[in-house]
């Protein structure tokens, strides 16, 4: 469908014309207009680009009466690009978000991980103990030295710091 | 839907000049339009990737993406780019098993649904029907078989180049000499990426060697094509010396 936010910014202007001051109904209509256009471009994959150019057709259509056109048409782009960078913080915040969840998990992966590690070597204690075995008991340095080894190898490859953005 | 319907007579006027029901005669193919219901999505409308299991859609109005997503990635593919007189989903149509796509309205659009049991029927039904449903099946094949060979053979800039033309209008305008382009003239540059599986930074760094070298350009915020010889040696050369 060409030209619909085009047509839907000039039909918002126009009614609120009747009842705001320009400046404001201009406001109003890039929050409710635009912003809805924004979401609906990014959901279908529409260029920002197009749909701009066709909000801006809209604005400039429905202010055909107003002296200060070009005026109000540059506070139109203040506000247009006010709302595509608020919908920018709003998408970065959501991924950032992401990034400390995965952050969090990991770290907690990590922790787990290692407490796997040390209970198996204390199984091992265990069990060399409760069942006597004295040459599984002294080698269990050995069977320690590699815990340490492996929970060191975690570390390493997925420490946490190393994910700090 | 019956003959009151305010939907009636322009979807028997809109089908006419579908590839599907080329060749069916006005009283055929009204009556299959009597027998489908209207419906209506919303640009950005989600809906069930499932929604072809039970009904098959026949496009009257706007246009519609039709996309696979790898859940693990996140990265999309879009399939298909579906318009006027096209329908879906052919696969559903064919062999009634599941097919989880995601469609996505690019637009408002107007169309109709018939059951998928009954559409199979239209096909033994209808000689004419079925005749016009064969090619037009088959552009679908082709379209993806040249997407897969494309994928395969030729590098992005090929591939942008080649879907760009493939768009591309066959009469300039006549004030500006510009090739008008259909359907994907809109589109962001991550849109473009999922048409030719790539991703959005190559496919912003070629549409800028593109618009750099004035084969394209966008006028009111939709891409058009300035020069149409040079795209098509862009296609061609690439093209040959990759194959």
């Amino acid at each position: 469908m060409t030209n619909e936010y085009r047509q839907e910014m000039k039909t918002c202007i126009e009614k609120l014309l009747k009842e705001k001051p320009a400046e404001e109904a201009l406001k109003t209509a890039v929050e409710q207009v635009f912003s809805k256009a924004l979401d609906e471009s990014i959901v279908v994959g529409e260029s920002i680009e197009s749909v701009v150019y066709e909000v801006m057709e809209g604005i400039d259509e429905s202010l055909a009466e107003e002296k200060k056109k070009e005026l109000y048409l540059h506070r139109a782009s203040e506000l247009i690009l006010d709302a595509v960078h608020h919908k920018i913080l709003e998408q970065l915040c959501r991924d950032e978000k992401n990034v400390l969840r995965a952050k969090a998990q990991l770290h907690e992966t990590l922790e787990e991980g290692t407490g796997r590690l040390q209970a198996a070597m204390e199984a091992f204690r265990h069990y060399a103990e409760d069942k006597h075995r004295m040459k599984l008991l002294e080698d269990l340095h050995k069977t320690e030295q590699k815990t340490v080894e492996l929970i060191h190898h975690l570390a390493e490859k997925f420490r946490y710091n190393k994910y700090k953005t | 839907m019956n003959e009151q319907n305010a939907y009636y007579e322009d979807a028997c006027q809109i089908l006419e000049h579908a590839s599907l029901f080329k060749g069916v005669d006005r009283d055929t193919r009204c009556s299959m339009v009597s027998e489908c219901q209207a419906v209506t999505w919303k640009k950005a409308e989600t809906l069930n990737p499932d929604i072809s299991m039970t009904y098959l859609y026949i496009i009257l109005e706007g246009k519609m993406k039709v996309t696979q997503v790898d859940p693990e990635s996140g990265r999309s593919v879009s399939l298909f780019l579906l318009s006027s007189g096209d329908i879906f989903d052919t696969f559903t149509l064919l062999d009634g098993k599941e097919h989880i796509v995601f469609p996505i309205p690019m637009s408002n659009m107007k169309l109709l649904r018939i059951p998928i049991v009954r559409a199979r029927e239209w096909i033994r039904e209808f000689p004419k029907f079925n005749e016009a449903f064969l090619p037009y099946l088959g552009e679908q094949l082709r379209q993806l078989e040249s997407f897969s060979q494309s994928l395969v053979f030729h590098d992005t800039t090929t591939r942008l180049a080649n879907l760009i033309l493939h768009h591309t209008g066959q009469h300039p305008d006549e004030q500006e000499g510009h090739y008008p382009v259909r359907l994907i003239n809109n589109l962001s540059h991550e849109s473009l990426a999922e048409l030719i599986g790539s991703v959005r930074s190559v496919v912003s760094t070629q549409m800028q060697k593109l618009k750099e070298e004035e084969i394209i350009l966008s006028k009111r915020g939709k891409l058009v094509v300035k020069d149409l010889k040079k795209l098509m040696q862009r296609c061609d050369v690439f093209c040959k010396g990759k194959i």
